[in-house]
C-alpha cells in the first residue's frame, strides 16, 4: 500500500508500543492468563486423572516436598496435580459463564437499542431489577432454586452475568445508532435484523470484549465462591472453590491444602484482570493521553 | 421514587419465580407442625393452586404483611430468624465501610498525587490484587495468620471467629440495646466486652472490605487524575492558591462524584461477600443463616435472605443517589 | 522619556515532550510589559501566546521544558524561582484570565466561594479594610475571626462583582456557574483577576470563547475597567479588532517568535514584517472597497520539525536566500517599533 506519509502510522504503533512495555505488569498477565488456557485444555495430558481416585492414605496431609511439590490432601493425593485438574474445570466454567452471558447479552442489548420503544424501555427496568439484588447472592439464590449439579451453578452465573452486557452494548448501540452510515444503510432498504448483526453489533463490541476479558477474573471468583459453599461439581469433578472447601477442614494443620488452590484462583483471576486492563488501555489509547 | 417501587416489586418477582414456580410453593409456608390434614387449608389460604397472577398477588400481599414462610430449619418464621441476625451483618458491613472509606479513598488520592511513583505502584498492585482475591479463601488465610501462627510465635492475636467470646460474656454480660455488640459495649461502658468485640470484629470486616477497597481505590485514583487535568484546577492556582487548598477543596469534591456512581457497586459486592465471610469467620449475621440453610435445604430462607438484601442494596443506592446529587450541584432531582 | 518596566521576557525557548516528539513551541520569545500600559499579543493559534502566558505565571504542564531565556519580574527570574514565591505572586501580583469561562470554572463551588477565596487569601489586608471601616475606634485590627474575615470578603466580592458591571451581586454569589450565562460567568473570571489588585493582568483570548454579542459587551467591559485599572494588561487574542480598540503598544508573535512589536498606531498604519502585512490585508476593511480577501498561503508549520532559519519563510512572498538558514533578530527600525526581518537588517545584503 503506498503511503505518502508514513509517519502517523508509524508514531500510532510506537505509542501503542509504548503502552504495552510501559505495563510490563500486562505482559506478564496475558502471558499467565494464556498459559492457564493452555494448562485447563492439556491438563489431562500433563497429570493423569486417575489422580483423583487414587487414595494413599499413608501418605496423607504431607507438607510440600520433592516428591509432592504442594503437599497432599486427606486421600494421599497430590495437591499439584489435582489443581491442575481442576483448573480444567473453573476454567471451562469461566468461559461458559462468559460466553452465554455475552451473547445474550450482546443481541439483548443490540435489538433493544436499536429498535428502541417501549421494548427497550422495558428490557432496562428488568436490568435494573437484576442490577438490584447483588450478584452472589442471586446466583446463590438461582442455584438454590434449579438444584444442585454444575450445569444449574453455570446457568445461575449466567443469569447474573447477562444484564451487564446488555447495558454496555446497549449503550454502545445507541450512540452508534446516531452515525450516518446507518441511515445510508436502511435508505438502501437494507433490513433492520441485517443491519444490527452485521453492522452495529461489530463496530460496537469493543468495550463489550474489554469487559469480557475483565469478566473472566470477576466470574472465576463468583463461581469458586458457589463450590465452595457446596453449589457444582461432585467430588469426582473437582474444582478450586471445592479443593478448599475440603482444605479448610485441615487448616491448621496442613494450611497448604487451603493456601495453595486459593493462590490458584487469585493467580488465574489476576491474570485476566491485567490482560482485560492491558486490553483496555490499547483498544482505547486517545482517551489515556 | 417510582422507581424504587417498581424495582423491588421486581425483584419480588424474581424471588417468587424462584421459590413458587421453579421450586414447590408449597414449602414455604409449611412449618414443623404442620400436620397432613392442615395442608389443603394451607393451600387455600395461600391461593397456591390459582393461576399465577393471583398467587404472586396474595404473595406480595404477605409479604408486605410479614409474612415471608417458614424456615424449617430453623423453626421459626422466616423474617424473625432473619431479624434477628440482622445486627450482626450491619455491624460486618458497616466496619466494612469503615475500612473502604478510611484506607481506600485516601490511597486513591495519594495514589494520584504520586502518580507513578512508588506509592502508586503500591496501591495500584493492591487493588489489583483486591478484585482478584477470593474473599473466603482470604478470610481463611487472615485466620491462619492472626489467628494461629501469631499465637504459635506467641504474640497477641486475634480472635477467629464468632462475634465476641461468648464465656467471657458470662462475666460481662453484653446488653442487647442495638443490637450490634460494639456499639452496646460501647454505650453500656462495658469496657471489657467492647474490647473483645473489636477484636472480633477486625478480621472479618478488613476481608469482606479487601475486595472493594481495590475498586474505591482505582476509582478514586482515575477520577482524581482526570480532575487534576481539568481547566479550573488551572485557575484555582492561577489564584495563588496553596497546593493543599486546590486538591482538597477544588479537586476532591468534583473527583468523589465518580467515586461515589461507584459506591452502590461496592456495597453490592460488601452485602455478596457477607455469606462468606459470615461462614468463614462464624459470625452470626444472616449471610451465615443462608449459608447454612444451603445445606439443610431450607428455601424459604435462603429466599428471604435475597429479600432482604435487595431491599438493603436499593436503599444503598438510594442513600448514594442522594450523594451525588448533594455533591454535583448540576443534578437536579 | 523612558517608560518603567514591568516584566522582562528575554529569550525564552520552551520546548513539550510528547509521544510524537519534541514540539519547539516557544523559540526566542522576548518583549517586555511596561508599567500601567496594555500590550497586545496577537498571533494565530497555535503560534504560542497562550504558552508564553502560561510561562509567565508558572503554570506550564509537566511535560515542559524551558531551555533558555527568563522572565524578570520585580527584580526576580520568574522561572526559577520556588514555587511558593511563584504562588505569592499570583496571590497578589499577577492575575491571569482564561478563555473559556465554562471549563476554567468549578462546577461544584459557588461563585461566591470561588471569589471569597481570593480575598481570604490575604488575612492582612481584609483587616486593614476592617480598620478603615472602624473609623471610631481608630485603631488598626490585627487579628479577625475567621467569621469576620469571611464577611468582609463578601462584602469585598459584592464590591468586584459590582465593578464587572453585574447586577444582583447576592444572588449570583450563591449560583453554581451553570446557573450563569457565558458572559456573566467570563465577567466572574475578570472579577477573580480583579480581585487581587494585580499589577499584571494576562488576559488569554477572553473573547473568543464567547458568542459575537456577548464579545461586544465584555470588550465595552474592558475598555471602561481601562479607565480605572492601574496596572499593566497582557492582552493576547488573535483578534486584531481588540488589539485596535485597547491596546497601547502591540506584538506580533510567529510559531513561537516575537516578529515585530510596535506602538499600536504605528502597526496598523505602518506593518513592516510579511506576516503582519499578510494578517492587516486579511482583514475586512468597512471603509475600503475590496473584491477578495488576502489570505496567507501556506499553513502553520509543524514545530516538531519548524523550518530553518526564520520559521515564516515557507510563506513569505518577500523571502530572501538567507531567510532560510539564518534566524532574523529582532531589531529596531524605530525607537518604538521592532522588527524580526532579515528585510530590514540595515545595511546588510
Amino acid at each position: 500500500m503506498k503511503r505518502s506519509n508514513w509517519s502517523p502510522a508509524i508514531s500510532e504503533l510506537k505509542f501503542a508500543g509504548h503502552l504495552i512495555v510501559r505495563n510490563k505488569l500486562v505482559l506478564v498477565g496475558t502471558v499467565i492468563a494464556v498459559a492457564v488456557l493452555m494448562t485447563a485444555t492439556f491438563s489431562t495430558l500433563l497429570v493423569s486423572p486417575a489422580v483423583i481416585v487414587t487414595i494413599d492414605l499413608p501418605n496423607r496431609l504431607q507438607p510440600p516436598s520433592i516428591t509432592h511439590w504442594l503437599g497432599t490432601d486427606d486421600y494421599g493425593r497430590d495437591l499439584f496435580a489435582m489443581i491442575i485438574l481442576s483448573t480444567r474445570l473453573d476454567v471451562i466454567a469461566m468461559l461458559e459463564i462468559v460466553g452465554a452471558g455475552v451473547t445474550i447479552g450482546v443481541t439483548l442489548g443490540a435489538f433493544s437499542g436499536f429498535l428502541g420503544g417501549k421494548l427497550d424501555e422495558a428490557l432496562m427496568r428488568v436490568t435494573d431489577i437484576f442490577f438490584s439484588i447483588p450478584g452472589l447472592i442471586l446466583a446463590l439464590a438461582v442455584a438454590a432454586a434449579l438444584g444442585p449439579g454444575l450445569n444449574n451453578l453455570i446457568l445461575a452465573i449466567i443469569v447474573v452475568q447477562w444484564p451487564g452486557y446488555t447495558r454496555i452494548l446497549r449503550g454502545q448501540v445507541l450512540a452508534e445508532k446516531q452515525r450516518l452510515y446507518v441511515d445510508a444503510l436502511r435508505a438502501l432498504g437494507i433490513g433492520k435484523v441485517r443491519v444490527i448483526l452485521r453492522h452495529i453489533i461489530p463496530n460496537t463490541i469493543y468495550p463489550v470484549i474489554v469487559q469480557c476479558t475483565l469478566d473472566l477474573g470477576g466470574v472465576i471468583l463468583t463461581f469458586a465462591s458457589l463450590s465452595f459453599l457446596g453449589f457444582g461439581g461432585s467430588p469426582l469433578t473437582p474444582d478450586l472453590g471445592r479443593l478448599i472447601t475440603a482444605g479448610q477442614l485441615y487448616i491448621f494443620q496442613a494450611p497448604w491444602l487451603t493456601a495453595f488452590p486459593g493462590l490458584a484462583i487469585l493467580i488465574i483471576s489476576l491474570a485476566f484482570n491485567l490482560m482485560g486492563d492491558g486490553i483496555r488501555d490499547v483498544l482505547d489509547p486517545r482517551l489515556r493521553r | 421514587m417510582f422507581l424504587l417501587v417498581f424495582v423491588l416489586i421486581g425483584v419480588t418477582i424474581i424471588i417468587f419465580f424462584l421459590s413458587q414456580v421453579l421450586m414447590d410453593p408449597l414449602a414455604l409456608y409449611l412449618t414443623d407442625k404442620t400436620t397432613q390434614a392442615a395442608i389443603p387449608a394451607i393451600i387455600a389460604h395461600y391461593h397456591l393452586n390459582d393461576p399465577w397472577p393471583i398467587r404472586y398477588a396474595v404473595y406480595l400481599s404477605n409479604l408486605v404483611r410479614g409474612d415471608w414462610g417458614f424456615s424449617q430449619s430453623e423453626s421459626e418464621p422466616v423474617l424473625s430468624a432473619l431479624s434477628q441476625r440482622f445486627p450482626a451483618t450491619i455491624e460486618l458491613t458497616t466496619a466494612s465501610i469503615l475500612w473502604i472509606l478510611v484506607i481506600g479513598i485516601p490511597a486513591g488520592i495519594i495514589s494520584a498525587l504520586k502518580n507513578n511513583k512508588a506509592p502508586d505502584h503500591i496501591s495500584r498492585l493492591v487493588a489489583l490484587t483486591g478484585v482478584s482475591t477470593p474473599v473466603f479463601w482470604l478470610g481463611l488465610i487472615l485466620q491462619l495468620v492472626f489467628f494461629y501462627y501469631f499465637a504459635q510465635l506467641g504474640l497477641p492475636h486475634l480472635p477467629s471467629s464468632g462475634i465476641y467470646d461468648t464465656t467471657l460474656a458470662l462475666e460481662y454480660p453484653v446488653a442487647t440495646i442495638t443490637g450490634l455488640p460494639v456499639l452496646d459495649t460501647l454505650i453500656t461502658g462495658n469496657w471489657v466486652m467492647f474490647e473483645d468485640s473489636l477484636a472480633h470484629l477486625v478480621l472479618p470486616s478488613f476481608a469482606l472490605a479487601f475486595v472493594s477497597l481495590g475498586i474505591i481505590m482505582r476509582i478514586t485514583r482515575s477520577s482524581m487524575l482526570e480532575v487534576l487535568r481539568q481547566d479550573y484546577i488551572i485557575l484555582a492556582r492561577s489564584k495563588g492558591l496553596p497546593e493543599r487548598v486546590v486538591i482538597y477543596r477544588h479537586a476532591l469534591k468534583n473527583a468523589m462524584i465518580p467515586t461515589v456512581t461507584v459506591a452502590g457497586l461496592a456495597i453490592a459486592g460488601l452485602l455478596g461477600g457477607a455469606p462468606l465471610t459470615e461462614t468463614v469467620f462464624g459470625w452470626p449475621g444472616m449471610g451465615r443463616l443462608a449459608v447454612d440453610a444451603i445445606g439443610r435445604n431450607d428455601a424459604p430462607l435462603i429466599m428471604g435472605f435475597t429479600l432482604i438484601t435487595a431491599l438493603m442494596l436499593v436503599l444503598a443506592n438510594l442513600v448514594v443517589d442522594i450523594l451525588y446529587g448533594y455533591l454535583d450541584p448540576r443534578i437536579k432531582y | 522619556m523612558a517608560e518603567e518596566s514591568l516584566i522582562q521576557v528575554n529569550h525564552v525557548k520552551l520546548d513539550f515532550h510528547t509521544y510524537a516528539g519534541e514540539v519547539k513551541a516557544l523559540d526566542d520569545v522576548t518583549f517586555e510589559v511596561r508599567k500601567g500600559e496594555a500590550l497586545g499579543l496577537v498571533g494565530e493559534s497555535g503560534c504560542g501566546k497562550s504558552v508564553t502566558a502560561l510561562s509567565i505565571d508558572g503554570l506550564l504542564p509537566e511535560n515542559a521544558s524551558v531551555t533558555n531565556g527568563e522572565i524578570i519580574f520585580a527584580g526576580k527570574n520568574l522561572l526559577t524561582i520556588k514555587k511558593e514565591e511563584m504562588r505569592k505572586i499570583r496571590a497578589s501580583q499577577i492575575a491571569m484570565v482564561f478563555q473559556d469561562p465554562t471549563t476554567f470554572l468549578n462546577p461544584v463551588l459557588t461563585i461566591g466561594e470561588q471569589i471569597e477565596e481570593v480575598f481570604l487569601l490575604n488575612p492582612e489586608h481584609l483587616a486593614a479594610v476592617a480598620s478603615r471601616d472602624d473609623e471610631s475606634e481608630n485603631k488598626t485590627i490585627s487579628n479577625l475571626s475567621k467569621q469576620q474575615q469571611k464577611r468582609i470578603a463578601k462584602r469585598l466580592s459584592i464590591d468586584v462583582l459590582k465593578q464587572v458591571r453585574l447586577g444582583d451581586q447576592d444572588r449570583i454569589l450563591k449560583q453554581y456557574p451553570h446557573e450563569l450565562s457565558g458572559g456573566m460567568r467570563q465577567r466572574c473570571m475578570i472579577a477573580m483577576a480583579l480581585a487581587r489588585n494585580p499589577d499584571l493582568l494576562i488576559a488569554d483570548e477572553i473573547t473568543t470563547a464567547l458568542d459575537v454579542t456577548i464579545q461586544a459587551q465584555i470588550l465595552e467591559l474592558l475598555r471602561d475597567l481601562k479607565r480605572d485599572f492601574r496596572g499593566s494588561t497582557l492582552l493576547i487574542t488573535h483578534d486584531l479588532g481588540i488589539v485596535a480598540e485597547l491596546c497601547d503598544r502591540v506584538a506580533v508573535m510567529y510559531a513561537g517568535n516575537i516578529v515585530e512589536l510596535a506602538d499600536v498606531g504605528d502597526l496598523f498604519a505602518n506593518p513592516l514584517h510579511p506576516y503582519t502585512k499578510g494578517l492587516m490585508k486579511a482583514i475586512p476593511m468597512l471603509d475600503r472597497r475590496m473584491n477578495r480577501l488576502e489570505t496567507i498561503q501556506g499553513a502553520v508549520p509543524d514545530l516538531i520539525n519548524p523550518p530553518s532559519g526564520c520559521r515564516f519563510h515557507p510563506r513569505c512572498s518577500f523571502a530572501l536566500e538567507k531567510c532560510k538558514s539564518v534566524k532574523p533578530e529582532l531589531l529596531h527600525v524605530s525607537n518604538s517599533h521592532t522588527v524580526a526581518c532579515h528585510l530590514y537588517d540595515e545595511g546588510k545584503p
